[in-house]
């Protein structure tokens, strides 16, 4: 039913630090701008811009519009907005379902990428083969719940 | 129209190079495809570069004087720009008289081309229609 609703519902990225949902995200170029200045018919200054020269410098990229700290995406920032890239902290309460190198975030699987290390946090890349993603969803939500039934209740404890 | 004290072709337009802080947005428009607009930015007007646009030489004054430039309130020439006549820190130039500015006074500005010196001269209008015209008198 709750993962129904997350389907209807239209999610958006989270930012791992403050937890807020990200429309969109921030960069900073530092670029050298080319203008035409010349007077109007009344005699003011009138800038025309006529154009970036080169690419310019990043200074910071992938920044979160809420917190205004940079997100490690280390993929293109496409992919981050799409969702089929994902930086969590490792304790992010959606988070249903870990096993192994898997997680089921938001009723969808990703594959943890080890080979992208960041401190406390998960840099996850979506499973897109459906098929695959059903199989492991189907196992990983299977060894939860055996973890939560084998678990001591608190009236036992 | 002013003219460029390089080329000594009239120009209308300054062409500045300004270096600029730009803020954008990534997001993801309507059909799913990545987007970005510019929302800000920081600009660096004190090491701003203006250029002739008919030579490309960087012009001789701050991105603050564009304007008295282009008004022909502050006129950069050669000193020797065959349309000058000039008698001390006065200049007669296409029927105006300008006077050497209070700030560079008698001062020239030493640029080479071709590997030689080329001297600029700063110049002012004189506004003072009664001054203006004992010295034109005065220059002629």
């Amino acid at each position: 039913m709750l993962d129904a609703l997350e389907g209807v519902k239209k999610r958006m990225p989270k930012c791992p630090f403050c937890g807020k949902e990200v429309k969109y995200l921030y960069a900073y170029y530092q670029e050298l701008v080319r203008y035409r200045i010349s007077l109007d018919k009344d005699g003011d200054l009138q800038w025309v811009e006529d154009g970036i020269e080169g690419s310019g410098e990043c200074v910071d990229t992938d920044v979160c519009p809420h917190c205004e700290r940079r997100i490690p995406i280390y993929d293109d920032t496409e992919e981050f907005l799409k969702e089929k890239y994902v930086v969590l902290r490792p304790d992010d309460p959606e988070i249903r379902a870990r096993k192994g190198n898997f997680v089921i975030f938001r009723g969808k699987v990703y594959k943890i990428d080890e080979g992208e290390s960041e401190p406390n946090l998960l840099i996850l890349r979506l499973v897109e083969d459906e098929l695959v993603a059903d199989i492991l969803k189907i196992d990983a939500e299977n060894s939860q719940m055996e973890r939560c039934l084998s678990a001591p209740s608190a009236g036992r404890r | 129209m002013p003219k460029c004290p390089f080329c000594g072709k009239e120009i209308n337009t300054v062409h500045v190079y300004r270096e600029e802080t730009h803020k954008y947005e990534y997001f993801l428009d309507d059909k799913n495809s990545l987007r970005y607009n510019r929302l800000k930015v920081e600009r660096d007007d004190l090491h701003a570069i203006c250029i002739c646009p008919e030579c490309e030489e960087e012009l001789p004054f701050s991105l603050w004087r564009v304007g008295d430039f282009l008004r022909e309130k502050l006129i950069i020439l050669r000193s020797d720009d065959p349309e000058i006549k000039r008698r001390g820190d006065f200049v007669l130039y296409r029927g105006k008289v300008y006077k050497i500015t209070d700030d560079y006074k008698g001062r020239v500005y030493k640029f080479t081309e071709n590997g030689r010196e080329l001297n600029l001269l700063h110049l002012r209008l004189v506004e003072d229609e009664l001054a203006a015209d004992i010295l034109k008198a005065d220059i002629e």
